[in-house]
């Protein structure tokens, strides 16, 4: 899962790729509104969720809310602001945030949150998301076969991850490349297939169904 | 606590009874006196009834309620008549009034002698003394039965006179410490309105004060949250790697962070302590400014070692300025802090100090990138960061700076150098005169 990070305090920017990166998300981090909006703007940046600041030099974080919804970008965005007051958090969620944190917040929160708007924006319920066979579990980030634990790195996890999203849903390369490397991380040309190569040896060749020349999907059934 | 009714009540009263025990005295012996004047009058009257009258038709001339007798003698000295037997009047041969014992009593007797008869009209003096005073006590008593009710009146009057001032007073007692409208002012006398107006503005001044630590603490609220924010986070990721090399970097950060709310904390401290600076210590002392700024060169050589800075140093003006080495320091230190923050790599300081006139001139040159027009004047408020400077600031040092520099008397400005080469902050400040060393 690919997240955009707008934070100006290079502090809290730094700590926040850094826990969420342990996390195994891909994360992109921008400093101010005018890049912020570019970023979710362009389509080919496939971000599932944005941390959104509310105090941005150049554009605020709620003038880059209001034009991203505008132009009709339907991104989770979770507000982390240092602003606490009713009104602000009112007007947040009016312009279109999904969720509200104020600084100072412990990170587990901040996960549990990410996995949250990330389970409700997928349309789930169940925290698990889960095949016939398998089940991955984001908030302890394990992954079980038959109920049996299965140790997984953590791109590997990536990987599985996006991929269990919507289960039986086609990834291509380049989809699942956006959803598990930051702009910052050097992607090898065939990483992606050297990745599903472990992940298939781990979990079961026949719980990813290869479509030669479009993508991969897990298999829903038994 | 001296009530102003009371005193107001006991000197009137005071002065009422004083007045109006003079006027009761003064009525009193004034109508004694023209009373026994009256009596004087009816005695030499009765002389002249009596010697209109035929003495011999034995008619009593006497007026019984005066007790006045009358004895009249012929021209040989021989008494005709006599209205009385109980005293025996003397044959005077003197007349007008006089004054004599008759029968061990003083008389009051009138002699006249009319028709070559000699007249005597006497009254007990007693019988005078008596009617003087009943008349006089008829016109005191009025007064003294009247004083007690001017009184009741003047404490009535008093009373209702600085009701405004009791309902004032009520008024301010029933407020609550943060109540900020003003007193009601309409309808009160002229001589309490300027104390009600004088509260009222000392409850504004009051309120704006208020406002101010308001905002100060929401603002270093909120200020403070950002720094916490990242410190939390830098804890929270502290164990989130196995490779040593990351978990040094994080840890590193860690430290910058605490680093960072400690130096935020101090600043808020210090500005705050430097707002509500009542002690004026050391304002009103000089120094000199060249002096000064030759050891914040020297204290800040190290800090901008690591980053081959460069802090050259023209201070030739021989001024002398107000303040003592402490707030000089804080000044030049913040000043020369932001300066390094933006100073590229080798980069180069410039403190210089100028005498123009009767004012001093200091001014810090760095090599950063300057700030924008708009923002020249914005970053002296309080936890204003120029947005984009991508700093960890407090956004408190222009500010403890400005607040400073006013207080002796000065005033500090930030310019672009003409060709945005960097900033360039400016104080002023009034030199003080040799004489005055």
């Amino acid at each position: 899962m690919r997240i955009l990070i707008v934070e100006d305090d290079p502090m809290i920017g730094a700590s926040l790729v850094h826990g969420l990166t342990d996390e195994g998300y891909a994360v992109d981090w921008v400093r101010d509104g005018e890049r912020a909006e570019a970023a979710l703007q362009d389509r080919l940046n496939e971000f599932q969720i944005a941390l959104l600041d509310w105090g941005l030099p150049q554009k605020t974080g709620i003038e880059v809310l209001r034009a991203i919804r505008q132009s009709g970008n339907n991104i989770p965005v979770l507000i982390i602001t240092a602003r606490d007051a009713l009104h602000d958090r009112v007007e947040g969620l009016d312009q279109g945030a999904d969720d509200f944190l104020v600084k100072p917040f412990e990170l587990a929160e901040l996960k549990a949150r990410i996995r949250a708007l990330a389970r409700r924006h997928a349309g789930r319920i169940e925290p698990q998301l889960k095949t016939a066979i398998l089940a991955l579990d984001p908030a302890s980030r394990t992954v079980t076969r038959e109920g049996r634990r299965i140790q997984l790195t953590a791109r590997e996890y990536a990987v599985l991850h996006a991929l269990m999203q919507r289960p039986g849903t086609l990834l291509s390369r380049a989809q699942l490349e956006e959803r598990i490397y930051g702009w910052s991380d050097a992607v090898e040309s065939n990483a992606v297939e050297f990745l599903l190569h472990g992940l298939r040896q781990k979990i079961g060749s026949e719980q990813i169904e290869n479509v030669r020349g479009i993508g991969w999907r897990v298999v829903t059934g038994g | 606590m001296k009530s102003l009714r009371r005193r107001l009540l006991v000197s009137l009263c005071i002065a009422v009874l004083v007045v109006g025990s003079g006027l009761a005295g003064i009525a009193y012996r004034q109508v004694n006196r023209e009373t026994k004047e009256l009596l004087d009058n009816q005695l030499a009257q009765t002389a002249g009834i009596v010697a209109g009258q035929t003495v011999d038709t034995g008619h009593r001339s006497r007026d019984d309620d005066n007790d006045i007798e009358v004895a009249v003698w012929d021209a040989d000295g021989r008494l005709q008549y006599s209205s009385t037997a109980r005293i025996a009047v003397p044959l005077t041969h003197s007349t007008g009034f006089t004054e004599m014992i008759l029968g061990g009593e003083p008389y009051r007797v009138y002699a006249t002698n009319i028709g070559g008869r000699h007249i005597e009209v006497t009254q007990p003096v007693d019988t005078r003394e008596d009617q003087a005073e009943a008349a006089a006590l008829a016109a005191f008593l009025p007064v003294l039965v009247l004083l007690p009710v001017l009184a009741l009146v003047i404490a009535f009057v008093i009373r209702a006179l600085l009701q405004p001032v009791r309902d004032v007073a009520a008024t301010v007692a029933r407020r609550d410490a943060f109540a900020r409208e003003a007193l009601q002012a309409e309808g009160l006398p002229a001589e309490v309105m300027p104390l009600v107006t004088e509260i009222n503005r000392l409850l504004e001044r009051q309120n704006e004060a208020v406002q101010r630590e308001r905002h100060f603490i929401a603002d270093a609220a909120h200020a403070l949250r950002t720094p916490l924010a990242a410190l939390q986070l830098q804890a929270d990721v502290l164990d989130g790697s196995d490779d040593p090399a990351e978990r040094a970097r994080r840890l590193s950060e860690l430290r910058a962070g605490i680093q960072r709310a400690a130096r935020l904390s101090e600043q808020l401290l210090s500005l705050a302590r430097i707002e509500s600076d009542t002690d004026t210590d050391g304002v009103g002392q000089a120094v000199d400014l060249d002096a000064v700024l030759r050891e914040v060169q020297a204290l800040y050589q190290s800090a901008a070692e690591p980053q081959q800075v460069t802090l050259r140093l023209d201070a030739h003006s021989h001024a002398r300025v107000r303040g003592d080495q402490r707030r000089w320091l804080l000044i030049f230190g913040n000043l020369l802090d932001n300066a390094l923050r933006y100073s590229p790599r080798g980069g180069r300081i410039e403190l210089l100090t100028a005498a123009e006139g009767t004012a001093a001139r200091m001014e810090i040159w760095d090599e950063g990138s300057g700030l924008d027009e708009d923002q020249l004047e914005r970053v002296f408020e309080r936890f204003y960061c120029a947005p984009g400077s991508g700093s960890t600031g407090s956004g408190l040092g222009f500010a403890t700076v400005r607040t400073l520099v006013r207080q002796l008397g000065g005033e500090v400005t930030l310019h672009n150098r003409t060709d945005r080469s960097g900033l360039i902050a400016r104080v002023i400040l009034p030199q003080i005169k040799e004489e005055s060393r």
